[in-house]
This record gives C-alpha cells, sequence and structure tokens, in this order.
C-alpha cells in the first residue's frame, strides 16, 4: 500500500495548524514523522486517520481516497489512556470489534498479543492495578489488536524502560517485517534513526525539511572533520594546525578528546590528513562530521515558539 | 452497524454489570416493597382483640367539654360525643385556667367551652396542620342551635332531627378524564419522568467526560465513528433506563396486587395501580423520547467538559432546559389548569412535549391526531439532536483546555460538515 498525504491545510478557527503538508510511506517501510510540540503532528495524524477533515488537500491510499475502503489504522497516542476500571482482557476486545473484528477473532488477538507483550496473566486484571509501564505495553496491544495496515505510534518509547523498550523495538521491527506502514513520531531521535529511513520535520503547520535521512545528511557540505585523540596529543595537533595550516582551514574547536577542523574547501581533507600523518603526530580518528538527527531537527526547529 | 451495536452492548453492560447500580435497584425495589407491605405486617403484628375492638374505651383521648349553659347537659354530651367518635367526650365544670392546665399537661386532648348557643372556646396544645376539630364543633353547634330553634318553635324533637339531618344523595358523571383520580398516579410520573432523564442524562454526560478525561476518547475516536459512539452511548443508557424503569413498575405493580386487599379504601395508592394500561405505555414512550433528546444534549455538553469536575458547569445548560420543561408541566398539573395555552403549546416543543404532553394524556382528553403530531416532532428533532450533537461531540472530545463558548462550537461543526 502506498500512503500519500498531499498538500494538508488545517485551521481552528484563527489558528493554521497546518500549513500544506505532503509526504508519502510505502508499505513495509517506517517513516519519521518530527516536529516540536505545537508543530501539527497530532493534527495530522487526526487527518490521516480520518478524525478531522482537512480545509484543503487530500490523503490517498494506493492513489484512492479512503471512503469505502476499509483501511484499518492501529494508532498508540501520545496521551495515553484506556478504561481504568475495566478489565484489560474485556477492553481490547472491545477495541478490537469496534474496529470491525468478531468477537471470538478479537480475543484470540489479544490472548496472541499479550503473550507476545508477556502480559498474558494480566487478562482479568483492572488497568488501574497496573504500573505505568505495563499500561503501555496494554496501550500498545490496543493499537495492534486489528492487526493494522498502517501503525501510527507517537511517542511510543516515552515512559519505557530498556527491557520494555527492547521489546517494543522488536515489535515494531516485526510489524516493518510484515510489510505495514509504520508511521512513527518521536522526539528520542536514536529511536527514529533506527527504524525510519524518511523522515519529516514539520515546523510551525509546514515541512522544514523531507526525505531519506542518509541523502539529509549528505546534504550537508562535508567540510568539517572530526579528529579523536588523547588529550595531549589534541594539544599538539592543535597546535600543529593552527601554526601550519591556516591557510585551507577557516576554524577549529576543541574539546576534551576531539576537535573539530572546518576546512575552507572540503577537498582540501586530503591535505589536512597527509600533513598530519606526515608530522607523525598520534590520532585516534579522522572523520568527516555528519550532523546527527538531533542536530538536523535542532536546526531546522529552533526558531519556532 | 454492527460497530453500533456493539458500542451498545458495551454501555448497556457498563451499567447492569455495575455493582452500585444493581444494588441501588435491588435497594429501591426493596423500598417500594416493604411500603407497600406496610399495611399487611401492620396488621401482623396485631393481636386478634385488636382487629375487633379498634381502639378501647378507656383509651381514646379525651375532650372535655364545659356546658354552662344548655338546660339538658346530658343531651349536649350526647351530641358532641356523636360528633366525635375517635375521642371520649366528657363533662366538666372546671374553669378555663384550669382547663388549659390539663389541656397543657395531656389530660385532656383539648378542651371546649360553650359560652352561649353560637359562641365557644377550643382550647388545644398545639393545633395540627390537619385539625378538623374546629370545623366540627362549628357545624355541631349550628346543627345544635337548629335543632334548639326548631323544637322552641314547636316542631317534635324527631322532626327537628329529620330537618338537620336530611341527606342529599348525588351522583357524579364526569364526560372527561376525572382529573382528581388521574392526578396521583400523573403527578408520580411525571415525577418519576423527571428524575429517571435528568439522572440518565447525567450518566451519559459523565461517561462522555470521564472517557474524554481518562483519553479512552483518544482511542474511541480513531476506532468508531462518532454518531455511532453517540447513539450507542445513548441508547445503550436509555435501555438500561428503561431495565431499571421496568423492574422498579413491575416490582411495584407486583408488591400492589399481593398487598391489594390492604390497601382499599385509599384513594392516592389505588388510583396509582388502577392506572390504565395505556398511560403505562404512555410512560414508557415519553421517557424513552424525552431521554433521548435530553441524553444527546447531555452527551454533547458533557463533551466540552475537560475534567469530571467540570461537568455540572458544563451541562447547566441543559439542565435549566429541563428544569424549564419541568416546572410548565407541573405548574399546568397542579394548577389544574390543563387547557392552558402554556402548556398546549408546550406539548408540542420537543423539549418540553415528553412531560407537557404526557400531562395533558393523563388529565385531558387529547385527540389521537394531536398526539401523533406530538410525538413525530419529538421523534424528528430528536434524531437532528442526534446528528447536531454527535458533530459536536466529534469536536468536543478533542478539544482541551478552555471549553469554547457553544456558539463557536456550533460554527465548527457546520464548518465540519461542509466539508463532507
Amino acid at each position: 500500500m502506498l500512503l500519500e498525504v498531499k498538500n494538508l491545510t488545517k485551521s481552528f478557527g484563527e489558528k493554521q495548524v497546518l500549513k500544506g503538508i505532503s509526504l508519502s510511506v510505502q508499505s513495509g517501510k517506517a517513516f519519521g514523522l518530527l516536529g516540536r510540540n505545537g508543530a501539527g503532528k497530532t493534527t495530522a495524524i487526526r487527518i490521516i486517520m480520518d478524525v478531522f477533515k482537512s480545509d484543503s488537500g487530500e490523503v490517498l491510499f494506493d492513489g484512492m481516497p479512503r471512503s469505502g475502503k476499509n483501511i484499518r489504522f492501529g494508532y498508540l497516542p501520545e496521551e495515553r489512556g484506556l478504561y481504568p476500571k475495566k478489565l484489560i482482557g474485556e477492553q481490547l476486545i472491545y477495541f478490537g470489534e469496534l474496529k470491525g473484528m468478531k468477537a471470538g477473532e478479537a480475543k484470540k488477538s489479544v490472548q496472541k498479543l499479550l503473550d507476545r507483550l508477556d502480559m498474558g496473566e494480566y487478562y482479568n486484571k483492572r488497568l488501574d492495578s497496573l504500573s505505568k509501564g505495563k499500561q503501555q505495553k496494554i496501550q500498545l496491544a490496543a493499537a495492534l489488536i486489528s492487526n493494522p495496515d498502517i501503525i501510527i505510534l507517537d511517542e511510543p518509547f516515552s515512559g519505557l524502560d530498556p527491557v520494555n523498550a527492547q521489546t517494543l523495538k522488536e515489535i515494531v521491527k516485526e510489524s516493518i517485517a510484515e510489510g505495514k506502514i509504520v508511521l512513527f513520531s518521536s522526539h528520542q531521535m536514536n529511536y527514529v534513526e533506527e527504524f525510519c529511513n524518511e523522515i519529516a520535520i514539520l515546523n510551525q503547520g509546514q515541512i522544514a525539511i523531507s526525505g531519506n535521512i542518509k541523502e539529509i545528511k549528505r546534504s550537508y557540505e562535508r567540510n568539517k572533520i572530526v579528529i579523536t585523540a588523547l588529550p595531549d596529543a589534541l594539544e599538539k595537533i592543535n597546535g600543529f594546525i593552527s601554526q601550519h595550516l591556516s591557510p585551507i582551514i577557516s576554524d577549529v574547536k576543541s574539546d576534551n578528546n576531539s576537535l573539530l577542523v572546518r576546512l575552507k574547501n572540503a577537498s582540501d581533507k586530503g591535505i589536512l590528513l597527509k600533513s598530519l600523518a606526515e608530522q607523525n603526530l598520534d590520532f585516534d580518528g579522522f572523520n568527516v562530521y555528519e550532523p546527527t538527527l538531533n542536530d538536523i531537527f535542532v536546526q531546522y526547529t529552533e526558531d519556532a515558539v | 452497524m454492527r460497530q453500533f451495536f456493539k458500542i451498545m452492548k458495551f454501555e448497556y453492560l457498563n451499567y447492569t454489570k455495575n455493582k452500585i447500580f444493581i444494588a441501588l435497584t435491588l435497594l429501591i425495589i426493596l423500598v417500594i416493597g416493604a411500603v407497600l407491605s406496610f399495611p399487611r405486617i401492620k396488621e401482623l403484628n396485631k393481636t386478634d382483640t385488636e382487629i375487633i375492638n379498634e381502639v378501647p374505651e378507656e383509651e381514646k383521648p379525651q375532650i372535655a367539654l364545659s356546658d354552662n349553659i344548655s338546660k339538658d347537659r346530658a343531651s349536649s354530651l350526647e351530641i358532641f360525643q356523636a360528633s366525635f367518635p375517635g375521642y371520649k367526650v366528657v363533662l366538666s365544670d372546671a374553669s378555663e385556667d384550669t382547663l388549659k392546665d390539663d389541656v397543657d399537661s395531656g389530660k385532656y386532648h383539648s378542651a371546649i367551652i360553650i359560652e352561649s348557643p353560637l359562641k365557644y372556646t377550643y382550647i388545644v396544645k398545639s393545633l395540627s396542620l390537619y385539625d378538623n376539630t374546629k370545623a366540627i364543633i362549628d357545624s355541631t353547634m349550628q346543627a345544635k342551635y337548629r335543632y334548639d330553634y326548631l323544637v322552641s318553635a314547636g316542631v317534635s324533637p324527631s322532626n327537628a332531627i329529620a330537618v338537620n339531618n336530611a341527606v342529599i344523595e348525588s351522583e357524579l358523571v364526569e364526560t372527561g378524564k376525572s382529573q382528581r383520580q388521574n392526578f396521583f398516579y400523573t403527578y408520580i410520573l411525571i415525577m418519576m419522568l423527571y428524575m429517571a432523564i435528568l439522572l440518565y442524562g447525567q450518566f451519559v454526560a459523565t461517561s462522555v467526560a470521564t472517557e474524554k478525561s481518562s483519553r479512552a476518547m483518544e482511542l474511541l475516536i480513531t476506532s468508531a465513528k462518532p454518531v455511532n459512539l453517540m447513539f450507542g452511548k445513548v441508547l445503550g443508557s436509555g435501555l438500561a433506563g428503561l431495565t431499571q424503569m421496568v423492574l422498579l413498575l413491575g416490582s411495584g405493580f407486583a408488591f400492589y396486587n399481593l398487598n391489594k386487599r390492604y390497601w382499599e379504601g385509599n384513594m392516592a395508592i389505588q388510583s396509582i395501580f388502577d392506572m390504565p394500561l395505556e398511560i403505562m405505555l404512555y410512560t414508557i414512550l415519553f421517557f424513552l423520547l424525552g431521554y433521548f433528546l435530553y441524553s444527546f444534549l447531555y452527551g454533547a455538553f458533557g463533551s466540552l467538559a475537560n475534567k469530571t469536575e467540570d461537568i455540572n458547569t458544563s451541562v447547566l445548560p441543559v439542565t435549566y432546559l429541563f428544569l424549564a420543561a419541568f416546572f410548565i408541566s407541573m405548574t399546568g398539573l397542579s394548577g389544574g389548569n390543563i387547557n392552558s395555552p402554556l402548556l398546549i403549546a408546550g406539548s408540542y416543543i420537543p423539549f418540553t412535549s415528553p412531560m407537557a404532553m404526557f400531562v395533558r394524556i393523563c388529565m385531558s382528553d387529547v385527540k389521537a391526531i394531536e398526539i401523533t403530531i406530538s410525538v413525530a416532532i419529538l421523534i424528528l428533532s430528536t434524531i437532528i439532536i442526534g446528528y447536531i450533537s454527535a458533530g459536536i461531540y466529534r469536536i468536543g472530545v478533542l478539544l482541551y483546555g478552555k471549553p469554547p463558548k457553544l456558539k463557536e462550537v456550533l460554527k465548527m461543526v457546520r464548518v465540519s460538515t461542509k466539508q463532507k
């Protein structure tokens, strides 16, 4: 399946929340929808799920509007919430049935999912008797219950301990491998990088940048070099560079165990490397600096209020 | 449609599986049972002699009669005793002050001092709200005065008594419904409608606001259509209400029929339980229609509340509207003015008609066509309000922060329906 979002706009009263959002995701791929709080992520997600209508623009599934098609969504909202006083099995079955499953089918699916999440023993427990992390797992089960085509995870890792986070990671990877579309919204960039090839960074209702993460990173000028070394050696290197190589270097930043050297021209990195080698300076690493997703995120959203 | 039934079933079971709901229903049934069995229980405790002799002569409260103007005090005593069968009337020569003390100390229930054929003093410790002793004394004295006058004018004593006690026969023919007889059950049923609609309406509002504040809504609204959620919730709790109502009415009738013998002569109770079947059916019809109409409104307004604590403020407009409808019907009912223009107009306006039309049906003769029109308007507007409420709900449940004004919400609903 191909999920395409074209030029969505949406206003609530005076405030324009989305100002023309476009993106597309293919089955078996995860897409990272990033943005600061209030950037419009949740609104975009709700329009995709048909909770709101957009003011203009369209959401297409395999090139067709949703009407009439039975597209199953699994949703893990950022604001977690189920029925606190109800039995876990009962309410999960209810949510499965709401999405069109038959009672027996839903029950089987719930039992399978709970077992997968190591939560089988809580089938007949009330939700509010569980710890927060376990409630989170139930919330995930609620999202996955109907065997959805499109899984939308809004901040799925917040509040999970490393072991539970590992389980969630495995499940997300399984889902991707099963050919589902995973739409991933998170501030935890390491997770986004782990799953998503494609991202879109939303800023004030617009897409600030979107595309393949690697390509985005490559698009940065490759004129920054990170040199790592032990502190003593690093000092020598720093001294050497500033004394002898100033013609090809625009500036040098140093911290405890690395130097960030900015070249005037990206093609001069060979000269830099050769000079260091000839001087027999002792360094551990010589790498072209690539911005992390975090850097990119901050760069594109800094001006947002 | 399947989704709607799922939601309805879920909501229905939410009530009927709730322990408090079950306990409350059982408790009310128990109270109904106890009240309706009360005369039977009371009678079980009586000994046989008590049943035959009622209250023995010595135990009756005493009324002191001070009559210093009649020649024949014995006949005067006889006349007063005949007027007060529940009391023992005794002659007394004590002074007014002594009698006051005796009444105050409880020796006598009261004292009557006759000062002249047309003047007397009545002494009682505290006049109860329903004390009609004075009226009895008045009529006794009037009768005695007439009797004395007739006898002194030469009429024979037996003729004088006959004239005084002339019996008038009458027959009552009512061509319409008896307002007097129907008043009791109409009153009770209106109170029942009022409480049921208000209670279940509030339940719906609370349930919506709870789902919103626990954020279960985030998942619900993305799993099901708002129209299904709204109609499923309202109809589910409506059915729960109906179940409860049928149980309560049913147990009321069952207990009444078990104890029917003991209620003979009690007009209020008899009038309630001998109500015609059609009135029962109208009760259920108007409960359902009124309940649905108001529950949709309660659901919509409940969706604007952020926290369960805010519900009461959010639903206040609905409660006011409902109270107004209740008072229009109540003033029509207790004022006895069933054909007032206000009540007639109210019986066609959807917000007031569930109760106004019901009062009119119970208390007067309403043409079938009038009922049909009123019910048709009510059904139609309930469906329309249901859809509008679902629209408000769809928007309301995802709005957090300051609750918006109703005008703004309606604008949003209009915009979002246009986009459909």
